[in-house]
């Protein structure tokens, strides 16, 4: 760890030195330079959470009715016609087909996005993980599935993931999502470097990229420079400035702004990183938007409306960018218009206590929009704008974090009904980098509980449970992150 | 316990305030003694925050509330654009209950922002009326130089209103290199004002106590 901090500060006082940058020389440079070493070696990482409960067994791992083989059970228990589930051609993976909108509220909702079709697109590098998590409680269920329920010294895996893949990137760690997936981890020994940066206003981020750039009436960029350096001055050599010298706090405030700054803005990260397009960015700011909008415009349609696509737009930005290797986006509680209906529930997946099947749908829907056209992007882009590199997809993860799965019952014969929080669920991981088309694990027809695997062998045994510390174990393995209490999970590997 | 609570969190105060007067080092020569200055060796300084922030700005160039910083005219920098990187909790959209204990790496960016726009609202103000914060420049001329009584008088004001003291010998000497450009020829009085203002306002001797 030393080792590392010390080739980070390195980095940051050979960047300061040249008057320049590891990240500007690498940004508008496409081929401009090759990948360092680091470069070339780094794994991404793209955590989508799906706030409120997202139950596998209504996504991809169903049971049908036929397979209950008791029809007064099959109707107490959350299962599909036969009719409704589909497993297209060449998947190992299945899922229920398109889910007609009934209820009280049937009508309010908008269904834009089939599980099937992803499933046939996708299904070679969808990874189905069974488990049995430890809380039914939303932010404690939400922070276990980020840190393994404390396996790794109580370090999330975006920390964890910042520490092995981003002591050379200036924001290695962004999180944009809520409650119980931005809590920091607990292992105080963190650097710094590792914690994450809350981005609450993804629209909104590419303004902090630079201190000057679009304030009205500001100076020339020369003098605010030089009012910069007056004011270093001024800080070092005012009483208050000598009295706290050693204050942390006001160290870490001082080194962003000394060392970190100068690179975004040489970098010039705002015109990259802006979402808004030049009809809503008036001219007299002089902000550009990012060069790549119209690419994240064509795959995220409603960017500008709904907060979950503004956030993974971002964070193909951030991870194209360099500045970023690991990026968290979260659902948000409040409900998302499309053109006429609602395009998400109120409160996310836990609007299944209302209505399961209709809030599993289209919230599983509306989460594997975003999963399908990150894919799309990370397939299309080259890391860093460098061919050499390879596309960003080869070296990327998607995991769909959630905080438990719901019950998997139902009143006899309901087709509308609501459930509560359930220990007993699954997870989807999206990567090239794991044993796609497979699920690991399985499920009980005559309870629709899921049940676990031995992670060294893949071998699935009723009555073994798989916890969040195997899936943070999973991910891990996958990505180079080593800890000695890593538990092997080595037959998930690609 | 409560008096050793109270010692402990006016320590650094008090070790702030003895050395706030070295008796006497004002001859302009840079000594303010302040390398008698003992540090402060817990150095548990606070975050001023976005909303204490946004007020202190208010109150001390004395602006309205939306005429502290609007990002790109789409909405306060402060409360809705920037809370997070300014020290804010935002228990209802992103469940964050409690405001993060430290700065972000965004943080000194977005300050910088803030106070800028700030400091360019007052110095149009100033200029187009009225004059309520830089009352001692003449906006149609260049910049006073080091020494003259309108710098010297604008740099105590805004001392005084973001720092609530008046600045030391060294320090009027260090912001004198704002008068001019690069090349050394004078700068704008605007362009002054705007300059002293931010290199004031975003010194951690503002944002920090």
């Amino acid at each position: 760890m030393t080792t590392n901090i010390g080739r980070r500060q390195m980095l940051l006082a050979m960047a300061g030195a040249m008057g320049t940058t590891a990240l500007g020389s690498a940004l508008g440079r496409a081929t401009e330079r090759e990948g360092s070493t680091a470069d070339k070696d780094r794994k991404l990482l793209f955590i989508l959470c799906a706030t409120g409960g997202a139950s596998i067994v209504d996504s991809f791992l169903p049971v049908t009715r036929t397979e209950v083989d008791d029809d007064a059970l099959a109707d107490t228990l959350n299962v599909y016609d036969d009719a409704k589930i589909i497993t297209p051609t060449g998947s190992n993976i299945r899922c229920p087909g398109y889910v007609e909108p009934v209820g009280l509220l049937g009508n309010l909702y908008e269904l834009g996005f089939n599980l099937d079709g992803f499933l046939a697109k996708h299904h070679r590098w969808m990874t189905v993980l069974t488990q049995e998590c430890t809380s039914v409680n939303h932010n404690v269920g939400q922070y276990r599935s980020v840190t393994g329920a404390g396996i790794n010294r109580g370090r999330t895996i975006m920390e964890a993931m910042a520490l092995r893949h981003g002591e050379d990137l200036i924001i290695p760690n962004c999180n944009m999502a809520n409650d119980g997936y931005i809590q920091p981890g607990i292992d105080a020994s963190l650097p710094a470097f590792a914690q994450a940066e809350i981005i609450a206003s993804p629209l909104g981020f590419a303004a902090a990229m630079d201190g000057v750039k679009g304030v009205l009436g500001a100076p020339d960029r020369k003098l605010v420079e030089r009012a910069r350096g007056v004011r270093e001055s001024l800080d070092d050599a005012s009483m208050f400035g000598k009295t706290f010298a050693d204050s942390p706090r006001r160290q870490r405030f001082l080194g962003n702004r000394r060392e970190v700054q100068p690179r975004l803005e040489a970098a010039q990260m705002m015109d990259r990183l802006t979402l808004l397009p030049p009809e809503l960015l008036d001219p007299k700011y002089g902000v550009m938007s990012s060069p790549l909008l119209p690419t994240l415009a064509s795959k995220f349609s409603n960017l500008l409306v709904d907060p979950w696509e503004s956030q993974a737009a971002l964070s193909v930005l951030l991870a194209y960018y360099g500045l970023s290797c690991v990026s968290t986006i979260g659902l948000r509680q409040e409900p998302t218009f499309g053109n006429e209906k609602l395009i998400t529930t109120p409160i996310a997946f836990d609007f299944s206590h209302n209505d399961h099947r209709m809030a599993q749908y289209l919230m599983w829907g509306h989460v594997l929009k975003a999963v399908d056209a990150l894919v799309d992007l990370l397939q299309q882009l080259d890391y860093l704008g460098d061919p050499a590199l390879g596309k960003m997809w080869d070296r990327s993860m998607i995991y769909v974090a959630t905080e438990f799965g719901r019950d998997k019952t139902r009143p006899a014969k309901a087709e509308s009904w609501g459930t509560g929080h359930s220990l007993n669920n699954g997870t989807l991981i999206v990567s090239p980098l794991l044993k796609g088309n497979r699920v690991f694990g399985g499920i009980e027809p005559s309870t629709c509980e899921t049940y676990g695997f031995d992670g060294s062998t893949g071998e699935a045994t009723p009555g073994r449970n798989c916890s969040e510390s195997h899936i943070y174990s999973a991910i891990a393995q996958a990505l180079d992150i080593e800890f000695p209490e890593r538990i092997d999970m080595s037959a998930l590997l690609a | 316990m409560i008096t050793r609570t109270l010692l402990h969190s006016l320590l650094p105060a008090l070790v702030l305030a003895s050395g706030c007067r070295d008796g006497g080092s004002g001859d302009g020569t840079g000594d303010t003694g302040a390398e008698e200055v003992q540090r402060a060796q817990r150095g548990e300084l606070q975050w001023k925050r976005n909303a204490a922030l946004q007020r202190d700005l208010m109150r001390a160039l004395e602006l309205p509330e939306d005429g502290v910083c609007n990002e790109l005219g789409r909405g306060s920098c402060t409360r809705e654009v920037h809370h997070i990187a300014l020290g804010a909790a935002d228990p209802l959209r992103i469940g964050l209950y409690e405001p993060l204990p430290d700065t972000l790496v965004s943080t000194p960016i977005v300050l910088d922002r803030v106070v800028m726009s700030a400091c360019v609202n007052r110095a149009n103000l100033d200029r187009g009326g009225a004059p309520v914060v830089f009352t001692e420049l003449d906006f149609g001329e260049k910049a006073p130089a080091e020494g003259d009584e309108a710098f010297t008088a604008t740099v105590t004001a805004l001392y005084r209103r973001l720092l609530s003291r008046d600045p030391e010998p060294d320090e009027l000497t260090l912001l004198g290199g704002l008068a001019v450009d690069d090349a050394g020829e004078p700068v704008s009085a605007h362009d002054f004002a705007v300059l002293t203002c931010f290199a004031i306002g975003t010194s951690s001797e503002f944002l920090f106590f």
